[in-house]
């Protein structure tokens, strides 16, 4: 029953195989300290099961300790504001996701401005799927856009929260198909799962990853990316079917704003084998994979800054 | 001053309306759904306000207040927490900690002594022992949330 | 199905789980019983642990710890009056002035024993009925939520010892200072009053850790007598007797297990509220209820089985539907996944011995607790009644520090706690106590998302002019109605029975 060594004997020999790439190019002296990531969210959130994947091999591959801080707090905004104001040395950095870091600060004072932030590393993404109950009367997107001309907002769709990557998904549909909608946000993304179940909804425009795990209960209409998915390779993207629906929660590493070169582009090197090494298993979750590096990342948030500013104006959410 | 009775529906009424009135205009121009919330609680808290006040005059509620007790331990105890809270930021948690605690022991065994009549003063033994078991549990204390919970206690002044 | 249970529960019998089902109680106690550790950070400070082990003995260990730590809890309840997880706040509410009567240990025990009681009959509950009790969670949708919080808030009425108003002016500020912070579904920052250190808003915990303990200390201090104190003059406490208490009336154990798995399994609001249905229930059917609160035995039963109960209720749609039902839950939710295993019913079916295995594990972690509780339990209740005023004063000072600290890293909030707890200790003597306080804190969130979400449905369904009408609807939404104006008229009606019972005995 218990495989308990032999599992071991897996990771350790996984973890010698990190240890060993490591060993190559250590000529750089950061770090020589305990690092510390920063999770602003709460324990068992998306953030943390990465964090937490990461941890031991983000360890081996960095040479020192790797603690995971909890700043919950404001939809992640008091560990960012925290990061923010950090001694920016590198030895502080936080997992971060878009939209939040951009739109945060464009519809609040969160007490951060994206710009005090420096993105280091974007390791994967969540594509928004569009999902109902097996049993709904809509079997295709069409049905479902259909059914919202029919009746304008009789179609309620449940997500996270407001001006969040699953509501800004909703909009994005509303735009393109030119349908209204009644989006109910929910205080986080589990109660949304019961709630389609139940029937209290109508749709879900959620993350890949919630998707993938209810599979069995659940049909996706559509996925938001430019080209479909690989662990989704049945589900038509909003694109092929004709409505410019692309939109996705970005997570990945930031700290503070003036780090040193050398700090950045160590530990984006040390995340890239990481998140490269985990891969597979990611995948299997549900996340869409990405390795952008500090330029990649920086540019992913210039363009996306230019369209949130746009959606949450036309949604009147900008301060 | 003699044990009294208070009338502590005004004082009720009072200190919700005063706390109602300082959340009223902190309030901003926020969307429906940010805002119904909020705004029912807060007239909901007038209307018992109101109604206290108005049972103030008709027939209050009576009782005595801050009867428990000597009135002075207890603002010592309540400013030796504030203290405590305040300082961590400059001085460290441990070694505010271990100040505070030190002092809030001399304190309360003092109380503890007067009210039980006991006259004696505290031994020299008893300063060093509470000096040792102060040092040993926050000390202890602040080794397993460090090392072991990963709870970043603010250092101060010790690097 | 058969095999998957047997296979389970073999799985589960081997030294190598029991092991870490005994070490999980243990650091499961110390969590629960330290203020402002909770059963959360520990999960997740444990997950990385777990990586190494298969994923029953992972979810072996974390279950126990779960358990464990929602049972400590009751410890802090008993002794110093400050819950130190939600769930024990009906605990406190007899807990702590059977210990003022000298029977501090009689409370610790009795709380051991109706956490084990609780425990067991939950586990078998959830191993023979677990889908139909999934159908519960679906049900509950955001009118249910709305009513469900409303229920809660009823019971402001059947707990608060002085007046009516004030009380029902306790649960609003609570639900006041539960408004502060980013608001969950809008997403703006609610009364930052200008700061940006606020929009995290005011932690459950450390709130709760403010309006209990600090109260107390300040008590401890301005009298300078210690309040809690073991009789010895009877001997210790017999296991005996407190099996007797607990199980002699075996209804109220049963009832309030049961009410507590059912309410554990409502995702996000159940372990937190379970304690304080049960206790009103137990409270409403007892013969003499003007006799709790005031140190009835029965009123710790009632809590305790009823919040063990609960974490085997959150596990449900945990197993059943990958939704947590709390946050130690959700740190759960994270480890299955990070093990590769999708939750949902076909857990059952798949992996059943998993399933299956931990069911039993959290039944045999209750069992635990009956050893390590009871041994554990003297040592903390002796420490707590022998040891000298002025260092426990101090100690309980450093706690509450500590813990309001460790709860989010943040200086902040400890002084919003010491903040908080000095305004508790103020407005008791007006008549505004912390329980309802605590109250709102926990249910004014729920009830603002449920509302808020209902009215958005409504919205789409009924068109903005009659959007209530979603609150409406259900039977669901109807039956919780019933039960919250059964709840606010009851103790009218038991004031008149008891009044014609007095008057009917003096003509005799």
């Amino acid at each position: 029953m218990f495989k308990l060594l032999k599992r071991s004997a897996l990771v350790g020999a996984c973890l010698a195989g990190a240890l060993g790439m490591a060993a190559g190019p250590a000529a750089a002296s950061f770090p020589e300290r305990t690092v510390t990531y920063v999770n602003p969210f709460s324990p068992g959130g998306e953030c943390d099961i990465v964090q937490r994947m990461q941890q031991e091999p983000l360890r081996s591959e960095l040479g020192v300790d790797v603690v995971i801080e909890y700043r919950e707090g404001g939809g992640g905004a008091v560990g960012w504001t925290h990061v923010s104001r950090q001694r920016a040395d590198g030895y502080t950095f936080a997992c971060f996701s878009i939209p939040h870091i951009i739109a945060q600060p464009m519809t609040r004072n969160p007490g951060y401005q994206t710009d005090d932030l420096k993105v280091i590393y974007t390791y994967h993404s969540t594509p928004q799927v569009l999902v109902v109950r097996n049993d709904s009367p809509f079997q295709t997107l069409e049905d479902f856009i259909n059914a919202a001309k029919e009746n304008p907002g009789s179609i309620t769709v449940g997500g996270t929260g407001t001006a969040s990557g699953n509501h800004l998904g909703a909009v994005r549909l509303m735009r393109a198909a030119d349908i209204r909608l009644t989006w109910i946000p929910f205080p986080g993304s589990g109660p949304t799962i019961p709630a389609l179940q139940g029937g209290h909804v109508g749709a879900l425009m959620t993350n890949s990853t919630m998707y993938v795990q209810n599979k069995d209960r659940f049909r996706a209409l559509a996925v938001s990316t430019e080209e479909r998915v690989d662990f989704l390779p049945d589900v038509p993207t909003f694109k092929e079917l004709g409505y410019d629906v692309v939109e996705a929660i970005y997570r990945g590493a930031l700290g503070p704003a003036g780090m040193p070169d050398e700090a950045v582009n160590r530990i984006a090197e040390a995340l890239d084998k990481v998140n490269r090494a985990q891969a597979e298993r990611k995948q299997e979750m549900g996340f869409q994979m990405h390795y952008y590096g500090p330029e990649e990342s920086a540019a992913l948030v210039e363009r996306l800054k230019v369209e949130y500013r746009e959606l949450l104006d036309e949604l009147g959410m900008l301060r | 001053m003699n044990a009294k009775n208070f009338n502590t529906d005004i004082i009720a009424g009072l200190g919700a309306l005063g706390l109602a009135l300082v959340f009223w205009f902190a309030r901003e121009p926020w969307t429906p759904l940010s805002a119904r919330w909020p705004n029912a609680i807060l007239v909901f808290i007038f209307a018992s306000a109101a109604f206290l006040l108005v049972r103030a005059f008709i027939r209050p509620e009576r009782g005595p207040i801050f009867d428990e007790g000597s009135k002075l331990r207890m603002l010592i105890a309540a400013a030796l927490l504030i203290l405590w809270a305040s300082l961590i930021e400059h001085l460290g948690f441990m070694v505010t900690s271990v100040l505070v605690f030190y002092g809030f022991w001399w304190y309360v065994t003092r109380a503890a002594k007067k009210v039980e009549g006991d006259t004696s003063p505290i031994s020299l033994f008893a300063y060093l022992r509470a000096a040792v078991v102060t040092v040993l549990l926050v000390g202890s204390f602040h080794f397993i949330f460090t090392k072991y919970l990963y709870v970043p206690l603010p250092r101060g002044i010790l690097m | 199905m058969f095999e998957s249970v047997i296979s389970g529960l073999m799985a589960v019998l081997g030294w190598e789980a029991l092991l870490l089902v005994l070490i999980g109680t243990v650091v499961g106690l110390f969590v629960g019983s330290v203020p402002g550790l909770t059963a959360t950070m520990a999960l997740a400070l444990l997950v990385p642990f777990t990586f190494t082990m298969d994923p029953l003995s992972a979810m072996v260990l974390l279950g126990a710890v779960y358990v464990a730590s929602m049972y400590g809890g009751a410890f802090t309840a008993i002794l110093i009056n400050t819950p130190g997880t939600p769930g024990a706040i009906a605990t406190s509410l007899d807990g702590y002035p059977m210990a003022q009567q000298g029977k501090a240990e009689l409370a610790i025990l009795t709380a051991t024993v109706a956490s084990v009681v609780g425990g067991v009959i939950s586990v078998i509950f959830v191993l023979l009925l677990a889908a139909p009790l999934t159908e519960i969670a679906i049900r509950f949708g955001p009118a249910e939520y709305f009513w469900v919080a409303v229920l809660g808030l009823s019971l402001i009425g059947a707990l608060s010892t002085g007046s009516l108003v004030k009380g029902l002016m306790g649960g609003a500020i609570g639900m006041l200072i539960g408004t502060v912070g980013v608001s969950p579904l809008g997403g703006e920052s609610r009364f930052l009053f200008g700061t940006s250190e606020l929009q995290g808003g005011v932690n459950l915990i450390v709130a709760l850790i403010g309006i209990f303990a600090v109260p107390e200390l300040i008590r401890l201090s301005a009298t300078a007598m210690r309040t809690v104190s073991i009789d010895y003059s009877k001997g210790g406490e017999k296991l005996s007797h407190v099996f007797w208490i607990t199980c002699g009336r075996p209804f109220n154990v049963i009832r309030s297990s049961v009410i507590g798995l059912i309410v554990g399994i409502i995702p996000g609001a159940g372990n937190n509220v379970a304690g304080l249905v049960a206790y009103n229930e137990a409270k409403r059917a007892d013969r003499d209820p003007a006799s709790f609160g005031k140190g009835n035995a029965q009123g710790v039963v009632a809590s305790e089985s009823s919040n063990n109960a609960a974490v085997a209720g959150s596990v449900v749609p945990l197993l059943t539907l990958g939704v947590p039902g709390s946050p130690p839950a959700a740190v759960m939710l994270g480890a299955l996944m990070l093990h590769g295993i999708r939750p949902g019913t076909a857990l059952f079916v798949e992996t059943g011995t998993l399933a299956y295995g931990f069911i039993f594990s959290l039944g045999l972690a209750a069992l635990a607790l009956l050893i390590v509780g009871v041994i554990g339990g003297r040592i903390i209740c002796r420490a707590v009644c022998t040891v000298p005023l002025g260092f426990l004063v101090p100690t309980i000072a450093f706690m509450t520090i500590l813990g309001a600290y460790s709860m989010r890293n943040s200086l902040v909030d400890v002084f919003i706690m010491v903040g908080l707890g000095i305004f508790a200790y103020v407005v008791r003597y007006f008549g505004i106590h912390a329980a309802p306080i605590a109250l709102g804190l926990i249910l004014g969130p729920i009830a603002e998302d449920g509302f808020g979400m209902a009215m958005l449905q409504g919205t789409a369904r009924f068109g903005p002019d009659q959007a209530a009408l979603a609150l409406f609807v259900n039977p669901l939404s109807w039956m919780l109605i019933a039960l919250t104006v059964l709840t606010l008229v009851w103790p009218a009606i038991q004031n008149r029975r008891g009044r014609k019972r007095m008057t009917s005995g003096s003509v005799e």
